[in-house]
């Protein structure tokens, strides 16, 4: 008697459950699920948005395969990646390090390094600044100031990329706050023992500091890898959408764009954006595996 | 960071599914009210035009409501593929004529056949009819010039060229001289060319050459575009040209801030339904030339005189007989024309043109005058871009920047032209 009432309490409760469930469950199908499993089918179809698609089996893996200007913007991309992330990373440490000193005005420092983190994505801020690096933009003014006539940094086929990448670098706020609370983590007793048996500064960060934010290190690592294969917007406001100069700036989902919605080619453009998905996939796991050796967990 | 693309994906893919799901067409009663929808882009001044064309159209055709939707060119393809796709298109759209093929070859378009075209240049309405029919309605006839500014000439002490005889070799020159004279930092003789499929155009006709064939093949081969970056590399490394830098840059442009516009180049490229848009931004006079041609002869310079948006029609339009009656409005009512003037060009239909020639402001009247003066010395229509054409522009962008930035030579260039070209079309 008594079971069958908790019995049927509970199926009401997971009833209710489900109901509160339903609209994340709606939406998952509707705008995540259903559309992926609809740019699988149409990855192997020939689809130009204006009739039904077309199946034609692996032609677009073939076309992958032998598309020279798919293989540029994987360069592009995957230098944008090994060199702005590090590269934003290091600097996002350093300046986490700094702030953990505990220096007067600590929030107001943190917020100014935020916002460009919530900013940087933004279109006003690829506006501004296709401004400040134009060939007749602020940066050059200044360096007309001590006689160097620079160059047209982000319509220099040489400069486009590099202008894009300090834009990433630029953002390195997120990371930074994470940083500071792994470092808050950190106990304050390692150091002095450190510091009572000779350890300079370097030493204490190196065998201390960086061990300990390992974990952290790692987060950082793979939510930014992952981010930046999906860089976008920088690329497609500061070079017009065109991914140019010469297709120095032609990142992978910029093709993928411009193959699909410019070229009617949405078949292809599903393909892409599966091949990109392989891609992060394979990064993430390489990055895990490699975990192993490189990751302090504390236990 | 990845946002924009992620929602216009979900769109396409959603929208695919729908498409899917499909319904099927209801009987079509002519009379029956509808609401149809009317999408062009354009500047502010065309949606006001357009718009008050489009309330005349309601007072006299009570039972249809027409919805306008007009946008920035900037984006426009995209959302039309998206909507092309989730069969929620505009009813009534302005499309540009490599596109009107685009979409015709893949069965999109309605059959306009019905709409009287009798007061329009035959040619204009015969480039867009494919098998499946007449896949589109000239909205407004435009050549592809030369714009200068006198002021410039004046300055640089260099008169102007007499565009009936002018040569490649006078407008190399004069580019060169003005560059150097004026010596004002940003002024340059010349816009670039060869950033832009109806230069190159120009340039194969002059050698008797198409873009394309009637069949949609290739019409040239690749030394017939070396001599045209060849000249664009030597005419940058002069001076005549702005720096690859700049060039760049002004790609993305809005016209009203192109070197023309802002009085910093002395001659540039545009098309003649632009001029007036142009002289209001410049504030000051501009003029309109021929191309300059092989032999310093005005028929030699075979410009070409079409339509530079068409009206289109989808097929799975619900509302088949406003959607047409709107075209026929817009094409062929002298009401129309006299609210729309000639924000699209010249007006096709002949009666049209003539019912509004008094009201046009100077620059439109200028360019009319002037189509009509090149018009007898104009070279027959050349065949549209087939299918896959439309991303000529994007190609021949790529080699301009590649021979501007030395990363290929012009021979090079013109290689990857026909190459990447023909890829594009392949499918």
């Amino acid at each position: 008697m008594a079971r069958t009432t908790t019995s049927r309490v509970r199926k009401r409760d997971d009833r209710a459950a489900y109901v509160f469930l339903l609209p994340w469950f709606v939406g998952l199908v509707v705008i995540t699920i259903g559309p992926m499993a609809m740019s699988l089918y149409l990855s192997f179809t020939d689809y130009s948005m204006l009739a039904p698609p077309n199946w034609v089996g692996l032609d677009n893996v073939e076309r992958l395969l032998t598309d020279e200007r798919l293989h540029n913007s994987l360069r592009v991309t995957f230098t944008y990646v090994l060199v702005g992330v590090p590269l934003q990373l290091a600097v996002a440490l350093a300046v986490a390090v700094v702030l953990n000193r505990g220096m007067r005005g600590l929030a107001f420092y943190r917020s100014v390094f935020y916002l460009p983190s919530l900013l940087g994505g933004s279109v006003a801020i690829a506006v501004l600044w296709k401004q400040i690096f134009g060939s007749t933009g602020l940066v050059n003014d200044v360096l007309a100031l001590v006689g160097i006539a620079g160059p047209g940094w982000i319509s220099d086929p040489r400069t486009a990329l590099s202008s894009i990448i300090l834009l990433h670098v630029w953002t390195f706020g997120a990371p930074m706050i994470i940083f500071l609370a792994g470092l808050r983590q950190i106990p304050e007793m390692y150091y002095e023992a450190a510091t009572v048996d000779g350890a300079g500064p370097l030493q204490r960060f190196r065998r201390i500091t960086l061990p300990m934010l390992s974990p952290i290190i790692f987060f950082n690592l793979i939510l930014q890898i992952i981010g930046s294969f999906q860089a976008f917007t920088q690329a497609f406001i500061v070079s017009g959408g065109s991914g140019g100069p010469s297709d120095s700036t032609m990142f992978f989902t910029l093709l993928l764009y411009q193959r699909g919605f410019g070229e009617l080619d949405m078949g292809y453009a599903s393909a892409m954006a599966w091949l990109l998905l392989l891609i992060i996939t394979i990064f993430t796991a390489v990055n895990f595996i490699a975990s192993r050796y490189w990751v302090f967990h504390e236990s | 960071m990845r946002k924009a693309l992620t929602v216009l994906m979900t769109g396409v893919l959603a929208a695919a599914l729908l498409a899917i799901a499909g319904s099927g067409g209801a009987a079509p009663d002519p009379n029956a009210p509808a609401a149809i929808r009317f999408m062009w882009w354009g500047a502010d001044q065309r949606a006001k035009v357009t718009t008050a064309a489009v309330r005349a159209f309601e007072a006299a055709n009570p039972g249809v409501a027409v919805q306008v939707e007009p946008t920035t060119f900037d984006g426009y393809f995209d959302k039309l593929a998206t909507q092309f796709a989730a069969n929620d298109a505009p009813d009534v759209i302005q499309l540009t004529p490599d596109k009107v093929l685009e979409f015709a070859g893949r069965g999109a378009l309605l059959d306009l056949a019905s709409i009287d075209t009798s007061k329009i240049d035959p040619r204009l309405v015969q480039i867009v009819k494919t098998e499946r029919g007449q896949a589109g309605i000239p909205a407004g006839i435009g050549s592809h010039v030369m714009v200068a500014n006198p002021r410039l000439f004046v300055e640089a002490g260099v008169p102007m060229p007499d565009d009936t005889t002018w040569t490649w070799a006078d407008y190399r020159r004069i580019a060169q001289e003005i560059t150097r004279r004026t010596g004002k930092e940003g002024v340059f003789g010349s816009q670039a060319f060869g950033i832009s499929s109806n230069g190159l155009s120009v340039w194969l006709s002059q050698q008797g050459k198409t873009l394309w064939t009637k069949d949609g093949q290739i019409g040239y081969e690749a030394p017939d575009s070396t001599g045209y970056f060849q000249l664009l590399k030597d005419m940058s490394a002069e001076g005549g040209l702005p720096t690859p830098e700049l060039i760049t840059e002004e790609l993305s442009a809005p016209l009203e801030q192109s070197g023309i516009a802002t009085g910093r180049y002395a001659l540039a490229y545009a098309d003649t339904s632009q001029f007036s848009s142009l002289v209001k931004a410049a504030g000051e006079d501009l003029e309109l030339l021929r191309f300059p041609s092989r032999t310093g002869k005005a028929a030699d310079a075979k410009m070409e005189v079409r339509s530079s948006m068409y009206w289109i029609v989808p097929a799975r339009t619900e509302h088949e007989a406003a959607a047409k009656k709107l075209v026929n409005y817009l094409v062929n009512s002298p009401e129309a024309g006299k609210l729309l003037l000639g924000d699209r060009g010249v007006p096709t239909n002949s009666a049209v043109r003539d019912a509004v020639r008094a009201q046009l402001d100077p620059a439109s009247a200028e360019s009319v005058a002037f189509i009509e003066e090149i018009s007898p010395e104009a070279r027959d229509f050349v065949p549209r871009a087939p299918v896959g054409g439309g991303n000529l522009e994007e190609i021949l962008k790529r080699q301009t920047s590649d021979v501007l930035f030395g990363r290929a030579t012009p021979a090079e260039a013109a290689q990857r032209l026909i190459d990447e070209s023909r890829a594009a079309t392949r499918r």
